[in-house]
This record gives structure tokens, C-alpha cells and sequence, in this order.
């Protein structure tokens, strides 16, 4: 069964008095496993999916399924504490709470789903070892480097061990050894069963996912399949 | 998290915190201040009374000490006397048996230091042809019980007659003269200087002799009781005790003493004494009464005025933090965790500035109030500081957390 299920989604903005489509019954699924990486030009509606995908932003038609559930028939609280389980976001500018240390910056996902602290706690601590991070534990992000912030977002994606990991642009602000790091936690993810959606200009980076998927004037086409790389 | 957001923000929280001390600094201010008022009203007005009481309670013992060294009058009269007629004539018409005053005497009355019984008659004295008052007297009766006292009045001898200044004024008598009275024969005892009443027409003579001229044995018509003293202040009530249980058909009646009026004006300088007491408590109770009315207004402006320092604040707080709240959303924080981010902090603001500002408002209320500072501490009102503040806070932040919760974490990732 897909972990994310699009189908016949469309999405319009309203732009000077008048309507503007992004996405035209785009349509997706998503196994366990997947690694898919999610190509195309400015403005043709990539940020869009991934939100409409992460139960953000209601689409105008079509029909979302998460997890097994419908995140737009929910009330917005419950929809909240379905992204919060089942959605892990990263995003190109890591987004971290500036006041917070690492370690607090992980755990700030728990609050969300409302999980046992002390697993939580213990869970943090893992994958903050796991990314490198032991050292800069109670360090504040703005004592961190890029690959470090980010790598502290990854973690904070993963602490509520979601099944469904939305990347935008994760590898944007990173030099290539940063980037290949994250990459290669996006791909571990998805190897322990996860699914991974990631929107990226970067060839490199799409070169990385499992499958590449372009959006073409609001409709999403296959555009390269390639190996995944470990 | 929230001390953490705090500590990272200092200066928001310091200013929410400094306008809630304000709000709290005047509302407690303004409390202990009333109350170091009424506590000082009420010293104030206490240590007068007992100042006045003090002073009265004085008074009386200096009256009391006074009068009983002065002694004062009492004249003693038949009871069926109309005192009217007495004022009017001068003397009483009726008149009551000479033995009255030596009953007095052998009782043991212990009022009274002098008794003098007298017979007194307006007569035309035939002799010189002109109106006269004869006043038969015999002198003191010595007092049963008493050491022998040097007597206030002297006796008229037999066969003696004293005048007034008129008499030997106008008919030219020296002491040792002879003149007739009424066909008997009297010498010229002593003649009595101006005093500028009806004793200057006055003719003394010994009772009997009187009695016996006016054909009146044994009667006499008053009693002089001189310098009568007492222990307590009202001593006229007590002579009129002593002397009516020994006779019972008399009545007394005090005569010429300025001790009443001493009293009355004693206790008139008591009444005004309070009277000026009571206007000062008045006085300082509507002083009271204008800083409560003051404060009724300053105090709750101040407050509404803070809790909109206090929501402007956390406004601008939430506009600061549009990120980290998307951010939070996307995470899959829910409304209400979002929403108690602000207010928590919200509460913290008005936890701290409620103490900070009772302390502020107790210690300058206690010092403008010249009040002690503990006696002016009111542990109600610090409890109220710590509800209404963080109330007050709470409630000023609720509209701008609630925008914050609201906001569409969309919106700031599309920043990116």
C-alpha cells in the first residue's frame, strides 16, 4: 500500500484578478522505499506538491491519501497530529528554532506528536550521534555550520519516525560533501522502508533519488529513471 | 522552550514585564497608601482623644482639688419657701424653728465647715424714718465632730448693731454711739464699708434680740452654710443629700460659689476638644475619600493602558517569530500548543511584573504614607497583584497568539 497517494490533484493560485493553475490533475503514489526526486522550472508547482503532499495546503480537486487516511476530510488539529506522526519535512533553509540548542531543536518535533519524552530524549540522542552532531549538542544554530543545521533538521524530520520524508531543496545551501551526507540519510531512509519525496534543481542530487519526476505544466511525467545510489 | 524564547528576547519581555510592574506598582501603590492613611487617620486621631481624655480626666482632678480647697456656699431655707420671692425680696418670708441649725450642727455632717442661722425682715425704721433690712444673727454654731476652727464670721454681741454704709453714712454714726432701734437701745459695734448692694441699708443685731423685736421667738428664716466641701466634683447634689436626711422640710441651694460654672467650662473645653478631634478625623477621612476617587480612575487607566502595552508587545512578538510558528505548524504543532507558547510567556510577564511591581508600589505607598512597611503590607493584596496580573496579561495576548496560531504555515515557506 502507497505511504502517499495523489490522485487527480489540481491546484490553482488567483494572481492579478485571474487564476493561475500549477498543478492539473497530477497524480502520484508513493511505496515503501521510495526515493523520488521532483524536477522542474521556477513556479511550475514542485514547493506546491510537497506541501499539498505534507497535508499544508488543501488542494482545489483530486484526492490525497496518507498513511491510509484522507488528511483533508480531518479537522485541522487532527490533521496536524497526522503530519506531526506520518510527515518529516526538510527544508533548503533548515528552518531551525534560532533560541534553541541542537538537541532542543530536535526534540521541539516531539511536542508535536506528543510522544513519551523520555523515548523521545533517547531517540534525539541516537540521532544526534548518528549525524555527527554529539559535539554541538547544546550548541545554538547559529553556532552551527550549514551541513551541521541541516543535518540537525534531518534529525529533527526523523525523531518521530515518520514514513513519509518531504525534502525541499535539502541539498541548496550545502557544499557537495555536505550535500552526499544528506543525500545519503534520505537514501538510508528510504532503504528502512520510508518514502522519500524530494524537490531539487540540482542534477546531482536527482541523480541520487531512485526516480526522477519532472512537473510539466502542472502534470507530473517521468523524466529519468536511474539507479539509486548508496 | 518559552524561557528559552524569553531569554533569547530579553528586551520584549523586560518591556511587557516593566509595563505590567507599572500597572501593579500603582494599583498596590495606591492601596498601601490608602491604608498607611487610614492606619495614620486612625493613630492620629486616637492618641488626640486620649490627649483630650488625658487632659479632662486632669482638669477634673485640678477642679476637684480647687474647689475643695475654696469651699463654696449653700443656703439653707424653709422647703414651702418660694425662691422666686427670695431672689425678688432679697431674704425668705417663711421661716423655720432656730433648732434646725443646732441639729446640723450635732449631726455628722461632713460637708459642710461654718453654720450660721439668721432672721432677716424689711422694716421702716421708726426712730429714723426710712426703709431698712434687720438681719438678726448669732454667730457660727460650733459643728459636732470637728477640731475647732477659727470662726469665718464674728458674732454681733448683745445690746451691739452693725451697719451698713449707708446708715452711718447718712446718719453720721460712728462705732460706739448710741442709737435707737424700734424703742430699744443699741451701741454702734461696727460699721460695714460700701458694698454696693442691700447691705449697705442692713442693721445686724444678736438673733434673740431680733427675734424678740420682731416678735418671732426661736424662728429663724436661713441657714448659711459656708464653705462647704466635698471629694467628688458634683458636691452640690451631695450637700442636698446630707441635709435633706437630716432635715427633710428644708431646702439648700447654692449661694454665690463659681465652682458649677468651672465645671460647666470644664466640661465645655472637653466638648470642644473632641468636637475639634472628630473635625479633624472628617477632615483627614474626606482627604481619604479624594485620593480613593483619584485613584479609582488613575489605577484602572494605568492598567488598561498596560495591557495594551502588554498585547502591542506580544503583536510585535508574533510578527518576530512568523518563522519559527510556520515552521512549528509544519511540524505538526496544533493551535492550542501554538497559542501557549505566546501565553505562557504572556503569564511569566505578568508572574514577574506583579511581584516586582507590588514590591515597587508597597515601598513607595509605605513611604509616601508614612506608614511602617510591614504594617502596610497587605498579603491580599499581593495575591490580588499575582491573579489580576498575569490575567491581565493573559488576556492582552490572546488576540495576537491567536493570530499567530491561525497563520498559514504556507505563507512562510513560500518565503523560501
Amino acid at each position: 500500500m502507497a505511504i502517499l497517494a495523489l490522485r487527480g490533484v489540481t491546484k490553482a493560485y488567483s494572481k492579478d484578478g485571474g487564476a493561475v493553475t500549477v498543478l492539473r490533475e497530477a497524480t502520484l503514489a508513493l511505496e515503501p522505499g521510495a526515493f523520488v526526486a521532483l524536477r522542474g522550472p521556477s513556479g511550475a508547482g514542485k514547493s506546491t506538491l510537497l506541501w499539498i503532499a505534507g497535508t499544508l495546503l488543501a488542494p482545489d480537486a483530486g484526492e490525497v491519501e496518507l498513511a491510509g487516511q484522507r488528511p483533508y476530510a480531518l479537522a485541522q488539529e487532527a490533521r496536524a497530529r497526522l503530519r506531526a506522526k506520518e510527515v518529516g519535512f526538510v527544508f533548503q533553509q533548515f528552518h531551525l528554532v534560532p533560541y534553541l540548542d541542537v538537541r532542543e531543536n530536535v526534540l521541539a518535533a516531539t511536542v508535536a506528536s506528543g510522544g513519551d519524552r523520555d523515548a523521545a530524549e533517547h531517540r534525539a540522542a541516537e540521532l544526534i550521534e548518528r549525524f555527527g552532531l554529539t559535539g554541538r549538542t547544546h550548541h545554538l544554530p547559529s553556532e552551527l555550520s550549514t551541513g551541521e543545521r541541516q543535518r540537525t533538521a534531518l534529525a529533527r524530520a526523523l525523531l518521530n519516525e515518520p514514513r513519509l520524508l518531504l525534502a525541499d531543496e535539502p541539498t541548496g545551501n550545502l557544499d557537495p560533501v555536505q550535500a552526499d551526507a544528506v543525500l545519503m540519510c534520505l537514501s538510508d531512509f528510504a532503504k528502512q522502508g520510508g518514502a522519500v519525496l524530494m524537490v531539487t534543481h540540482s542534477l546531482e542530487s536527482a541523480a541520487r533519488a531512485e526516480r526522477t519526476w519532472s512537473l510539466s505544466e502542472g502534470r507530473i511525467v517521468e523524466a529519468v529513471s536511474a539507479p539509486a545510489q548508496g | 522552550m518559552v524561557w528559552r524564547e524569553i531569554a533569547h528576547r530579553k528586551l520584549n519581555f523586560v518591556l511587557g514585564m516593566l509595563a505590567v510592574s507599572i500597572a501593579m506598582a500603582s494599583l498596590a501603590g495606591a492601596f498601601t497608601l490608602l491604608e498607611s492613611y487610614r492606619l495614620r487617620t486612625e493613630l492620629f486621631v486616637a492618641e488626640r482623644r486620649a490627649e483630650v481624655e488625658a487632659d479632662a480626666a486632669r482638669m477634673e482632678d485640678d477642679v476637684r482639688k480647687i474647689t475643695k480647697n475654696l469651699g463654696f456656699n449653700v443656703l439653707i431655707l424653709p422647703r414651702d419657701q418660694n425662691l422666686a420671692d427670695v431672689y425678688a425680696r432679697g431674704f425668705a418670708e417663711k421661716t423655720m424653728p432656730e433648732e434646725y441649725a443646732k441639729r446640723l450642727a450635732n449631726t455628722e455632717l461632713i460637708t459642710v465647715n461654718h453654720l450660721l442661722p439668721s432672721l432677716t425682715r424689711k422694716l421702716v425704721w421708726e426712730e429714723q424714718k426710712r426703709t431698712i433690712v434687720l438681719v438678726g444673727t448669732r454667730g457660727e454654731i460650733p459643728i459636732l465632730q470637728r477640731s475647732e476652727k477659727k470662726p469665718i464670721l464674728d458674732a454681733v454681741p448683745k445690746g451691739k448693731i452693725v451697719l451698713g454704709y449707708e446708715l452711718h453714712r447718712q446718719l453720721g454714726l460712728q462705732p460706739g454711739d448710741t442709737v435707737r432701734l424700734q424703742g430699744r437701745e443699741f451701741k454702734v459695734h461696727k460699721n460695714h464699708p460700701a458694698r454696693g448692694n442691700q447691705d449697705d441699708i442692713t442693721v445686724w443685731i444678736d438673733l434673740a434680740e431680733a427675734q424678740d423685736l420682731l416678735e418671732m421667738p426661736g424662728r429663724i428664716n436661713a441657714i448659711l452654710a459656708l464653705q462647704c466641701n466635698c471629694a467628688t466634683v458634683d458636691r452640690m447634689a451631695e450637700i442636698r443629700a446630707e441635709i435633706s436626711k437630716i432635715l427633710p422640710d428644708t431646702q439648700a441651694v447654692e449661694f454665690q460659689s463659681q465652682a458649677v460654672a468651672r465645671a460647666e467650662a470644664r466640661k465645655l473645653a472637653t466638648a470642644k476638644a473632641l468636637q475639634d478631634v472628630e473635625r479633624e478625623r472628617k477632615l483627614q477621612e474626606q482627604t481619604r475619600r479624594d485620593r480613593e476617587a483619584l485613584a479609582a480612575w488613575l489605577v484602572p487607566l494605568l492598567i488598561l493602558a498596560s495591557a495594551a502595552w502588554v498585547g502591542l508587545l506580544v503583536f510585535g512578538n508574533t510578527r518576530e517569530r512568523v518563522a519559527e510558528v510556520g515552521v512549528l505548524r509544519a511540524l505538526g504543532w496544533r493551535s492550542a500548543q501554538i497559542v501557549w507558547l505566546f501565553m505562557a510567556k504572556a503569564l511569566a510577564m505578568g508572574a514577574f511584573g506583579a511581584g516586582a511591581g507590588f514590591v515597587l508600589g508597597w515601598a513607595l505607598g509605605a513611604a509616601w504614607g508614612e506608614a511602617d512597611l510591614r504594617a502596610a503590607f497587605d498579603p491580599k493584596l499581593l495575591g490580588a497583584c499575582l491573579v489580576l496580573a498575569p490575567l491581565l496579561a493573559a488576556i492582552a495576548s490572546w488576540l495576537p497568539a491567536q493570530r499567530a496560531a491561525g497563520q498559514d504555515p504556507v505563507a512562510v515557506l513560500r518565503e523560501d
